[in-house]
């Protein structure tokens, strides 16, 4: 029995990296520091044991050689192949991907495009006025999470960063620090803050929008409510902000994914530009998905854009809801689909799924999941994170080397990819 | 009365999330959490069945009182179920609405469908 100690956890944007991670006999036993999400991750021990290949509406077992094989034969025939996913792995194996699609003149999305994308346009926008998450620690006396429920979805989020983390200008956070919560449901993180703002849906834009214009002393244009929201609660928010000497706004899918999308975003960035005119203010979007933020990373390196690229002209073309994977789906446009890192049959709507079905689509992941039920080739791999070391990025953009827990015989996505592009390129 | 659906994490649904066919994880993303009122209109009680349509699909949820949300808003956790009411439409921005799909309730005695089922429906292949 050994314990790997600051070991990564490879679930959720926050990387801890500071999980006490049992071994015996190269299985997992126990994780310490782990959050519910983490343990699930660490101790799950069920999984595709070998490639399967659907032949007469079956799937049957293969080999890898064969497994490869085929897919590489499907990819290289197809005129327009989808890459789809790879928040799920490392960025060695999301740079491979790329080189693979740009080969192929194939289009490259990951799930961003589903999750932050709409925030990355609202950056490209107008700036990211951001910082580190030991910033937030160390610094910042209000924290404003906006639209995400981290108690659920970044479960030590509060306990490493903000609520419960005391840091060296903030010694007893706990008192210190001020929690503000909006959303539109009152969720667990809502019940922890000082001050909950409950919002109606779609109405993000109207608050962020009579926010500013509050920080700037037009309150007298505000209604006395705003999507639900009392014009004096709205007063008081600001009052708060202004008088804190760091402010930490998080946000999360409920801007995102809402009506007016990107928009919600760049509001909330304009008003920590505001803010940021009377006292230090940050914004940082809570990315859900482990190592998405690498994938955008890598891809931005490679191609010059962070997801939806499309290198069907032979150089890099990017048109976020032209070329993302929902809206090429939704058009029957790619005719393969290589799906790795994500689960695209448990996270696409309908319309995507009923064309996955017609198409031939590749799903190189260790566990049988959603899109198992569409593939016809599946090829599982060593579980990124645990079984393989290399490099993702924390939600803040640090990039972190990630170990090697056990030892496995399962071939890693990279080694998958690079084998896949060298029968590709004969 | 058309209600808005919020789709989004929770940490039960995160943690099943490597089990995807496992009654467990079919259990926890077919559950609909209403406001209690609007259970109380539609006379349903935590645990009996609603059938969801919205302009893309319908579908069989479970559904469960939860006193955080609003009246007309309801919240499932991600998965297969809510997706296959999600249009594929993104407005031109690659994201589709899902926190701001509107969908109809009513109560029903059908079954929830399996994860497998429910996705044959939308073309998934045997296994």
């Amino acid at each position: 029995m050994k314990t790997t100690a600051n070991a990564t956890c490879p679930f959720c944007g926050c990387l801890c990296d500071d999980l006490s991670v049992t071994i015996e006999d190269n299985r997992i036993i126990s994780v310490d520091n782990g959050c519910a999400l983490a343990n699930a991750k660490f101790l799950d021990d069920k999984r595709l044991q070998h490639p399967v290949i659907r032949e007469n509406n079956r799937l049957r077992e293969s080999s890898y050689e064969e497994a490869i094989e085929i897919s590489a034969d499907l990819l290289k025939n197809a005129d327009r192949p989808l890459f789809f996913g790879w928040s799920g792995t490392q960025v060695e194996a999301q740079c491979a991907g790329v080189n693979l699609c740009e080969v192929l003149g194939g289009v490259i999305d990951n799930t961003s495009s589903i999750c932050h994308g709409p925030s990355i346009l609202a950056i490209q926008e107008v700036g990211h006025p951001g910082c580190t998450l030991g910033q937030v620690k160390n610094r910042a006396d209000l924290v404003i999470y906006w639209g995400c429920n981290p108690s659920e979805s970044h479960p030590r989020h509060l306990s490493k960063y903000t609520t419960y983390a005391s840091g060296f200008f903030v010694k007893n956070a706990h008192r210190e620090r001020k929690l503000i919560v909006v959303d539109v449901r009152k969720t667990e993180s809502a019940d922890l803050a000082d001050e909950f703002v409950q919002i109606n849906p779609g109405g993000d834009y109207a608050v962020l929008s009579a926010l500013r214009a509050i920080v700037r002393g037009r309150s007298d244009f505000i209604p006395e409510t705003v999507s639900g929201v009392p014009k004096a609660q709205l007063k008081r928010i600001v009052d708060i902000c202004k008088e804190a000497k760091f402010g930490a706004i998080f946000f999360g899918l409920g801007l995102t994914m809402s009506e007016n999308k990107y928009k919600n975003v760049r509001n909330a960035i304009e008003l920590t530009r505001e803010l940021s005119r009377h006292t230090k203010f940050t914004i940082t979007p809570m990315r859900g998905h482990w190592n998405v933020y690498g994938a955008n990373e890598a891809f931005t390196w490679l191609t010059g854009y962070p997801y939806a690229v499309d290198f069907a002209r032979g150089t890099a073309y990017y048109n976020p809801g032209e070329t993302s994977a929902v809206d090429i789906l939704a058009r029957r446009e790619c005719d393969v689909m290589f799906v790795i890192g994500s689960d695209p049959g448990a996270h696409l709507p309908r319309k995507c799924l009923e064309y996955m079905s017609k198409i031939p689509v590749i799903l190189v992941d260790p566990h049988v999941n959603c899109t198992s039920v569409f593939a016809d080739v599946q090829i599982p791999v060593a579980i990124a994170g645990i079984e393989t070391s290399g490099t993702a990025y924390r939600m803040d953009g640090v990039p972190l080397m990630t170990k090697k827990l056990i030892e496995t015989d399962f071939p890693t996505d990279t080694e998958i990819i690079n084998r896949i592009h060298e029968i590709v390129v004969g | 009365m058309k209600y808005i659906m919020l789709t989004g994490r929770s940490i039960k649904q995160g943690e099943s999330i490597e089990q995807k066919l496992s009654q467990n994880y079919s259990l926890i993303t077919s559950t609909c959490f209403m406001n209690l009122l609007d259970m109380v209109n539609l006379e349903l009680e935590d645990g009996e069945n609603i059938r969801a349509i919205s302009d893309s699909g319908s579908v069989v949820f479970h559904v469960a009182g939860d006193e955080g949300l609003k009246s007309g808003t309801v919240f499932i956790p991600y998965g297969p179920y809510c997706n296959m009411l999600i249009s594929e439409l993104t407005h031109g921005s690659g994201m589709p609405d899902f926190k701001s799909c509107e969908i109809e309730i009513g109560r029903t005695d059908e079954n929830v469908l399996s994860v497998i089922d429910l996705l044959s429906e939308a073309g998934g292949k045997e296994l």
